[in-house]
């Protein structure tokens, strides 16, 4: 019997080592439909690119124009190309979701204006004969003297190197937001009282179109205040006084003062005088659609044309996934009848497509 | 003059001033011989006749409408002239003339029907309506030729709705229900007639016939089954029976001699054992000196006490007619010290056996020539040989009975190899099929006995068709296999396992797979199922013939694992380049996403048993389950493939020490 036990035993044993094997398991992939489309016609000429497909890829990517984010994606397979861009909008709510907004607007096209937006100007700072240049930069970048224009929407860092007629000089930086829709707004008030050891101010807040939540006072760079009236008691010296706001609808701003303690007429205002007194008075671009094409070695841009009546519907929008940079991606249906303008001939040509389109959205 | 129409119509506007007249037929004639006059300058006017006036009236009426009121007919009928001639009648308008106006004058109009507008027409029909003439009957083929010209075409999309609203319809208490439905359906179905053609039944069998194809392997192995089944008990019933009786020509009873000189086996006097075959034939003295009375005439005594027996060979065997008993064989103890007796192989044919025809007559050698046969068969010489124990100790073969089956395993040297053969005949007056049922433990195979289980060892290879189509490739498998096999009369009931290495050339994926995103990544796959590891029971019975059996029953079967070859060759088109190859090859064992781990076949065997422990057979199979899952593999599952697989088995015997 023990010889039985001993044949069922090694039989038992051999089939579990069979069945214990390493097994592997292939993870065959399944095909799916193609995800990035695009059909469409433009000059009579129709033209249908599918990612994947004969070579053609989306890419996807955020840029910085004029400090606000261009959402975009660019369907290419090298001698086509269409890049849809989404700007984005509320620029001053820092906490906005980019992408709820854009499911719950009517997308315009971006528009490029022939008129300056906003002229930022030395005598807005003060008089001429207190301040005699202002070198103004936008960005870092050196724009100009005295009076520069801004042509284009954005939110600019502008910084202004004041040369006050005295021979002193100063610096006031700040954010300019202009062709884009500002939520709330406020400026610096304040009295000087003289002083023999410098001037005494009281400042407050002026809010517009929201209420002030909350203010937190800097007074060269250092928070000094949090009520939205203080008293301070200035230095001989100037004094950079600077005020964040913090509105009730998530609207965030700051404006900086200087302030010369003992002569207040070397004082610089902020710039929202500028902001407020911009004549601009076209459509916001706050989410507007940007469209350029590249055709035939030619570059084709919606912001020329004239697209007041052209359409543009967004039919959904869902995410789809991480792009090589590990941003987030939306797919983005719609269907687009606009006017691109070619920019060496200044040619208005029609373009209709549909289109599922990849768009990094952060 | 000549009129123009200026002048004309200025007339008429003169005389249309006058708001009414007198109608003067003199104011006609006067116009018409003034209009004669003024036409006679250009010729003679014809008179005008009826048609030439309705003519001119159509022209000039053309365009013009009014509403006609019943109150212009009576004033025109009543400005007649009694008797005033009218127009002469026109030719009745036959009904299909008046069908054809109102066809021609109907078609493109339409318009609400509204219930009041038949009640008015009906109210205003006379008493008795005039009835056209009878239209010729429709036959039911112009009929049906109609309707089905009318309803081709014709689609609708029932909705539920519908049903609804119908039942809507009937009032409350109307409600149809089932029954009420069957009733109408039965009325209506009595409506119904068709005249049968053969055509029909023909067409119907020939449907059947090519639905039907795939049960053709079901009904050949079930007829198969039930034709080896008859076969079987047809054999049976000639083979063996509750007869008591036997036929010299169809029993066979072998003898051998006692090789071993201290093995002997010793048939009694039937005397002593109370059996009689031809009673009073037999007796010890007729024995003779070596005991083995007439079956062993030219037995001689070995040294040792044992004694060679030449087998005996009888020729113009008569027919046994008399009834034989065999005692219980464990009512015959076993005596080592008996004289040495022959063994008697059960399954020698009578004809060889010495049986005179005449009893009474002395044998050539001296013995009795009677019709002996056995009374008791006792190992006589040395009961160790047959069980192993010791000699001289007599105690473990005089406790039990001995059987053939015994003296087939003991250690005498009987040829134990040697199957025990009883093909007796449908009469048994032995009667040993009774004395063969004790059962043995470690015994070979046997038959003809009682229940008693054994276990063996296989190896297994065999063949099978495809398991996919289209295909033309044979898989072959091997393997190795334990059992156990439990025996019970005439009857082997198997329970079985073998464990299978399958090996298959055709079970293979090609797979593509291109996966889009913000480029695409194309997969191609070729995945090669080489080998299935598989575990297969074996469920059935046998019917045993001698050295065949017969074996119905069933393999369940489970694969465990397999090993696959893979070739993945892939490329992806990437933002920063268009191709990124790669080509991968390798194998792995537990893939089993292609198949289908269970099933189970119907089987078919036949044995064949070389010896006592090795034995031949073969098994043929219907595979019922699907093998594949078809979106695995190319093909699709073929149906009820066949595998056939042959097989060496090794009976194991254990003994105790």
């Amino acid at each position: 019997m023990k010889k039985v036990n001993t044949y069922f035993l090694l039989c038992a044993v051999g089939m579990l080592s069979l069945g214990s094997c390493t097994k592997e398991v292939i993870n065959l992939p399944e095909a799916n439909d193609p995800v990035f489309t695009l059909n469409g016609i433009m000059a009579g000429i129709e033209f249908d690119l599918i990612a994947g497909d004969d070579n053609a890829f989306m890419h996807t990517g955020t840029e910085m124009i004029n400090g606000v984010n261009l959402f975009s994606g660019e369907l290419s397979n090298g001698d086509f190309s269409l890049e849809l861009g989404i700007f984005d909008g509320l620029v001053d709510k820092p906490g906005h979701i980019t992408v709820d907004e854009i499911q719950n607007i009517v997308p315009t096209f971006a528009t490029h204006s022939t008129q300056p937006l906003l002229v930022l100007s030395k005598s807005m700072l003060g008089s001429n004969q207190v301040i005699a240049k202002v070198d103004w930069y936008i960005n870092n970048t050196f724009a100009g003297a005295n009076e520069v224009e801004i042509r284009e929407p954005g939110k600019y860092s502008v910084c202004a190197f004041i040369s006050f007629a005295n021979g002193d000089s100063n610096n006031l930086c700040e954010d300019i937001i202009v062709g884009y829709e500002r939520s709330a707004n406020f400026s610096i008030q304040y009295a000087f009282q003289a002083g023999q050891q410098g001037g005494y101010i009281n400042a407050s807040i002026s809010a517009v179109d929201a209420a002030v939540e909350s203010v937190e006072w800097f007074v060269d760079d250092v928070s000094a205040y949090t009520s939205q009236s203080i008293g301070h008691q200035l230095s001989p010296e100037s004094t950079r006084l600077k005020a964040i706001v913090h509105f009730d609808n998530g609207t965030v701003r700051e404006k900086t003062v200087i302030i010369d303690g003992e002569n207040n007429v070397y004082s610089a205002k902020s710039f929202s005088i500028m902001e407020m007194s911009s004549t601009y008075e076209g459509p916001n671009q706050d989410f507007n659609i940007r469209l350029t094409i590249k055709s035939g070695g030619k570059t084709y841009l919606s912001e020329y044309a004239n697209n007041k009546n052209s359409s543009l519907a967004i039919t959904g929008v869902e995410f789809y996934g991480k792009n090589a940079e590990g941003n987030d991606v939306y797919k983005v249906s719609g269907v687009v009848n606009a006017v691109v303008m070619e920019l060496v001939t200044e040619k208005m040509v029609a373009v209709t497509f549909a289109t599922v389109f990849g768009v990094e959205i952060n | 003059m000549k009129w123009t129409d200026k002048d004309i119509d200025k007339l008429y506007s003169e005389s249309s001033e006058r708001l009414a007249f007198e109608y003067k037929k003199g104011y006609w004639d006067e116009f018409d011989a003034h209009l004669s006059k003024v036409q006679g300058a250009d010729g003679a006017k014809a008179p005008l006749t009826d048609a030439a006036i309705d003519s001119m009236y159509a022209a000039s009426s053309a365009g013009l409408a009014f509403d006609y009121k019943n109150d212009y007919w009576n004033e025109f009928n009543a400005s007649l002239p009694n008797g005033a001639a009218s127009d002469s009648p026109k030719p009745a308008l036959t009904d299909v003339e008046i069908d054809a106006m109102y066809a021609a004058s109907a078609a493109g109009l339409s318009f609400d029907y509204n219930n009041a507008y038949w009640n008015e027409f009906n109210a205003s029909l006379p008493e008795v309506t005039p009835v056209d003439t009878p239209k010729p009957a429709l036959t039911d083929v112009e009929i049906d030729a109609m309707y089905a010209a009318s309803a081709a075409g014709l689609a609708f999309d029932y909705k539920g709705s519908y049903w609804k609203d119908f039942n809507a319809s009937f009032p409350a208490d109307a409600v149809l229900s089932d029954n009420g439905i069957d009733e109408l359906y039965q009325e209506s179905a009595g409506d119904l007639a068709f005249e049968y053609k053969p055509s029909y039944w023909e067409e119907f069998k020939g449907r059947i016939r090519r639905q039907r194809r795939p049960d053709f392997l079901w009904f050949v192995t079930a007829y198969s089954f039930v034709g080896v089944l008859g076969v079987m008990a047809f054999m049976n019933a000639n083979s063996v029976t509750d007869s008591k009786t036997v036929t010299a020509d169809s029993n066979k009873i072998e003898t051998r001699n006692n090789k071993t000189p201290n093995s002997q086996s010793k048939v009694e006097n039937p005397a002593k054992s109370g059996a009689s075959i031809n009673s009073g034939q037999s007796s010890p003295a007729n024995s003779g000196g070596n005991g083995n009375g007439i079956l062993s005439p030219s037995g001689a005594n070995l040294p040792g006490g044992s004694q060679v027996v030449e087998p005996i060979v009888l020729t113009n065997m008569p027919v046994v007619q008399t009834p034989v008993e065999v005692p219980v064989l464990a009512q015959t103890p076993i005596t080592p010290s008996t004289p040495p007796t022959n063994v008697i192989l059960i399954g020698q044919d009578l004809n060889t056996l010495p049986i005179d025809p005449n009893p009474n007559t002395p044998s050539t050698n001296g013995t009795p020539r009677n019709v002996n046969v056995v009374e008791t068969i006792e190992n006589t010489a040395n009961p160790a040989g047959l069980n192993g124990s010791e000699p001289n100790n007599p105690k473990d073969v005089s406790s039990q009975p001995l059987s053939v089956d015994q003296l087939a395993t003991a250690g005498t040297n009987v040829e134990t190899e040697e199957e025990f053969r009883l093909p007796y005949s449908s009469q048994d007056p032995l009667n040993l099929s009774s004395s063969l049922q004790a059962p043995l433990p470690g015994a070979p195979l046997m038959f003809n006995r009682g229940a008693f289980a054994v276990a063996y060892v296989q190896g297994t290879g065999g063949l099978s068709q495809s398991l996919v189509i289209p295909s033309d490739q044979i898989s072959n498998s091997f393997g190795v296999g334990i059992g156990m096999e439990v025996h019970k009369a005439n009857f082997t009931f198997n329970f079985g396992v073998n464990a299978l290495v399958e090996n298959h050339d055709d079970l293979v994926l090609n797979r593509t797979a291109k996966v889009y995103g913000f480029g695409s990544d194309v997969y191609q796959f070729k995945i090669d199922y080489k080998q299935m590891y598989t575990l297969e029971a074996m469920i059935g019975v046998g019917y045993n013939l001698g050295r065949h059996r017969i074996d119905l029953g069933v393999r369940p079967s489970f694969v465990m694992s397999s090993r696959v070859h893979i070739e993945e060759i892939g490329s992806s088109t990437t933002e920063f380049a268009s191709d990124n190859d790669y080509n991968e090859s390798r194998d792995l064992f537990g893939f089993m996403d292609g198949l289908h781990r269970f099933g189970v076949k119907p089987t078919i065997g036949y044995m064949f048993k070389v010896s006592p422990s090795i034995s031949l057979g073969g098994n043929l199979g219907v595979e019922l389950m699907p093998s594949i899952n078809e979106g695995f593999i190319n093909g699709v599952n073929n149906t009820l493939p066949i595998d056939g697989q042959i097989y060496i088995r090794k009976t194991l015997t254990f003994r105790k020490k």
